[in-house]
C-alpha cells in the first residue's frame, strides 16, 4: 500500500449541505468541460464563433451600402453597373421610406440563414459529444454513484440537459447572437437595434426550443447503448439517413418528411421567422420589390419561405416525448 | 427499538418471477452491522431498496427515518455508499472524482477539495490520486470507492463486498479502515459480505440473508454464545471404545464418513468430553466444537435453508 501525502485520520465535516440547484449546476459544469474537451471540439466553436462575426460583418455591409452617407456606398457605386446601382438606391429608397421593413428583412434573413448554418455546426459537436453525455456513465456504472447520493434521477439528467444547453450556448445561441448585437453595434444607425428587434426574437424562439429538444434527442441516444460507437453510429443515422424522408414525403404524405429530425427543425425555424411574411410586406410596401419578383409563382415563393407551425412543433414535441422515454428508462441505476 | 437507522416493514423486491427480498421486517439500530448470505441472497438487492436505487414491489422501509421512496433525497444526503461494482467517472484522476462526489453531496467546492485529500489520505492513497482512475489497480479503485463514500461525512455507510479483489494485506488495512471508522468515528456501517471472518472481525450485529429472507438478526456476541452442545472428535483408533463410553454416558454419537465420532454431549464447553475420553485413556488428535450459532446460520444460508 502506498503512503498517503499527509494522513491526519478521520475528521468529521460540520460545513452546511448546498441546495440541490447548486448540485445540478455541478453535474451541469462538469458535463460542460467533458464536453468541451478536444481540440476538434474547440475548433468547432471558435468555426461558430468566426460565422457570428461573418454575419455581422455582412449585416454592416448591407448597412453601409443601403444608407447614402455610408461607409461603403462610394466603393460600391464604383464598381457596380447601373443596374445594380439602380437596385441599391431602390432599396436605399425604401430604406428611407420604409427603415422598419427594410431593416427588418436583412436581419431577419441573415439570422434565419446563420441559426441553420449553427444548427448544422451543432449536429456535428452533437456527433463528437455524444459519448460523453449518458453513454460512458453508463459503461463505468457511473450512474450508481449520481444515484446514490444526494440528487435523484431527474436532477442528473436535469444537470446533464443544462451541460449540453451550455454546449449548445456556445456553438449555437451565443454566435446567433453575438452577430445581432455586433451587426447593430456596426450598423450606420442606433435604430436598427430597434428595428431588428424582430430577428432576435425568432432567433431566440427557434434556437431555445431546437437546443432543448436536440439536447434531448442527443442524450437520449447518448443513453441507448454503452458503447461509444454504437451511440454516434445511431445518432448519424438520424441525422443523416432520415432525410431520404423528404423525397418519400412528395410521393406520399407531407407528414413523412417530419420524421427527418433535421427537416423538423428547418421548418421550425422558417415557420418561426416566416421569411414569407417579410417578402409580402416588402411587396406591399414596395412598388418596385413588387416588379422584381411579381413574376415569381405564389406558390414557389411560399415552398421556400412558408412553413405551418403545427408540422414541426407537433413534431418536436413528438421527439422531445420519446427521449424523455427513453432518458427514464434508461438511467435507472 | 429507539431510533433506529433501518426500518423495513415486509420489504418485498420482485424482478418479474424472481423474488430478491421476501417481506424482510427489520429495525436495526446504530453500530457496526454485518449483512451476510451467500451470492444472490438478497444483501445487494436490499442495500439498493435502501438507497431508492431500485423500487420497492411492496411495503416499505425508513433510513433515518427518512421515508424511502418519497423523501430518498434528503436520507442519501447522510448515507455513503461503495458498491460492489466497479464504478467511477470516466477521464477523472482520483482526487478529482472524490472532489466531484463530495460536491454532488453538497460540499462546496472548497470543502469538498480539501475533504477529498483528506479521505484519499485516510484511505492511504498516495500521488497516485492524481493519476486517471481508469488506470488503477483493483486495490486502489476499492480505496477510491471507500473515500468517495465517506468523503461528505455521512451517517450511515453502505459497503457492499469492499473487500472483493484485494490481497490479504489489502483487505487487513480496509477492514482496520472500516472497524475505524465505526468505532472511532461513531459512524453507523452495514457491512454486505460473503465471507464471515470478515464480518465477524469489523461488526457488532450481524443480519443474515438467504434467499430473500432475514434468516437471523443478532449482536454478534449472542450469537457467538449460542453454542449447540456438540463436539467432533478425531481418532487414530478406539473408535468402538469412545463410542461405548458415549453410549454410558446416554450421549447421542455416531461415527462419521470421515472416520471422526460426532457426539451431542449437551455443554457449552468441552470438558465433560474431555474427562470422559480421560478416564479411557483414549487421547484424541483433534477435538473440534460445534460451530457457534453464528456459524450454523451462516452455514444454513449457504445451504439454502431455513434457520
Amino acid at each position: 500500500m502506498n503512503s498517503p501525502l499527509l494522513d491526519i485520520g478521520y475528521r468529521h465535516w460540520n460545513g452546511t449541505v448546498q441546495n440541490v440547484w447548486v448540485r445540478r449546476a455541478v453535474v451541469a459544469r462538469h458535463t460542460m468541460q467533458a464536453c468541451l474537451r478536444g481540440r476538434v471540439i474547440r475548433f468547432l466553436v471558435a468555426v461558430t464563433w468566426v460565422l457570428s462575426l461573418v454575419t455581422a460583418t455582412a449585416y454592416f455591409a448591407v448597412g453601409q451600402i443601403l444608407v447614402p452617407e455610408g461607409l461603403l456606398r462610394p466603393l460600391f457605386e464604383l464598381i457596380m453597373d447601373d443596374k445594380a446601382r439602380r437596385f441599391v438606391e431602390g432599396i436605399s429608397a425604401w430604406l428611407a421610406l420604409y427603415p422598419d421593413v427594410t431593416v427588418r428583412l436583412v436581419a431577419d434573413l441573415l439570422l434565419l440563414h446563420l441559426n441553420m448554418i449553427l444548427q448544422t455546426i451543432s449536429f456535428l459537436v452533437v456527433t463528437l459529444i455524444i459519448p460523453r453525455l449518458l453513454t460512458r456513465d453508463l459503461a463505468s456504472n457511473a450512474i450508481v454513484v449520481y444515484s446514490s447520493r444526494a440528487i435523484s434521477r431527474f436532477d442528473y439528467l436535469f444537470g446533464k440537459l443544462a451541460g449540453v444547453l451550455g454546449v449548445f450556448s456556445l456553438c449555437w445561441l451565443g454566435p446567433a447572437i453575438l452577430a445581432w448585437v455586433l451587426g447593430n453595434v456596426v450598423a450606420p444607425d442606433w435604430s436598427f437595434f430597434w428595428h431588428s428587434r424582430s430577428a432576435l426574437g425568432y432567433t431566440l424562439a427557434t434556437a431555445i426550443p431546437s437546443m432543448v429538444v436536440t439536447a434531448l434527442l442527443a442524450m437520449a441516444i447518448s443513453a441507448l447503448s454503452a458503447k461509444s460507437r454504437i451511440a454516434v453510429a445511431i445518432w448519424l443515422m438520424v441525422w443523416l439517413l432520415t432525410p431520404v424522408f423528404v423525397p418519400i414525403a412528395n410521393m406520399t404524405s407531407d407528414w413523412v418528411a417530419y420524421l427527418n429530425f433535421s427537416h423538423v427543425l428547418d421548418r421550425f425555424a422558417i415557420a418561426i421567422f416566416d421569411p414569407y411574411r417579410d417578402f409580402l410586406l416588402a411587396r406591399e410596401s414596395l412598388p418596385f420589390f413588387n416588379t422584381l419578383f411579381g413574376r415569381l409563382k405564389e406558390s414557389t415563393v411560399q415552398s421556400f419561405g412558408y412553413s405551418p407551425l403545427a408540422g414541426p412543433a407537433i413534431g418536436l414535441l413528438i421527439v422531445s416525448f420519446l427521449s424523455l422515454l427513453i432518458l427514464f428508462r434508461r438511467t435507472r441505476s | 427499538m429507539e431510533n433506529p437507522i433501518i426500518e423495513t416493514n415486509r420489504l418485498t423486491k420482485r424482478y418479474r418471477d424472481i423474488t430478491a427480498l421476501d417481506r424482510v421486517d427489520l429495525a436495526v439500530g446504530p453500530g457496526r452491522i454485518g449483512l451476510l448470505g451467500p451470492n444472490g441472497a438478497g444483501k445487494t438487492t436490499l442495500i439498493k431498496c435502501l438507497l431508492q436505487l431500485e423500487n420497492i414491489s411492496e411495503g416499505s422501509a425508513r433510513l433515518l427515518g427518512y421515508e424511502v421512496g418519497q423523501e430518498g433525497r434528503e436520507a442519501r444526503t447522510r448515507v455513503g455508499y461503495a458498491p460492489e461494482i466497479d464504478c467511477h467517472i470516466p477521464g477523472m484522476a482520483g482526487c478529482e472524482y472524490v472532489t466531484y462526489c463530495a460536491q454532488l453531496s453538497g460540499l462546496p467546492f472548497a470543502d469538498a477539495r480539501q475533504r477529498a485529500h483528506e479521505m484519499l489520505d485516510f484511505v492511504g492513497m498516495g500521488q497516485e490520486r492524481y493519476r486517471q482512475i481508469d488506470t488503477y489497480s483493483t486495490g486502489m479503485r476499492q480505496r477510491v470507492k471507500l473515500a468517495q463514500a465517506i468523503v461528505h461525512d455521512p451517517e450511515i455507510l453502505f459497503l457492499d463486498e469492499p473487500t472483493n479483489g484485494l490481497d490479504p494485506k489489502g483487505q487487513g488495512k480496509m477492514l482496520q479502515l472500516i472497524e475505524e471508522l465505526g468505532a472511532r468515528h461513531g459512524m453507523s456501517v452495514i457491512f454486505s459480505s460473503h465471507l464471515l471472518h470478515e464480518v465477524e472481525r469489523v461488526c457488532d450485529q450481524i443480519i443474515i440473508i438467504g434467499k430473500g429472507r432475514v434468516l437471523v438478526h443478532d449482536s454478534l456476541q449472542t450469537l457467538r454464545d449460542q453454542r449447540k452442545g456438540a463436539a467432533e472428535l478425531a481418532l487414530v483408533d478406539h473408535h468402538d471404545q469412545v463410542l461405548a463410553a458415549f453410549n454410558r454416558q446416554g450421549w447421542p454419537c455416531e461415527q462419521l464418513t470421515n472416520g471422526n465420532i460426532k457426539v451431542e454431549h449437551g455443554s457449552t464447553i468441552l470438558n465433560p468430553v474431555l474427562e470422559v475420553l480421560g478416564k479411557i485413556k483414549v487421547t484424541p488428535i483433534e477435538v473440534i466444537p460445534s460451530p457457534n450459532a453464528l456459524q450454523e446460520h451462516f452455514i444454513q444460508a449457504l445451504r439454502g435453508g431455513t434457520v
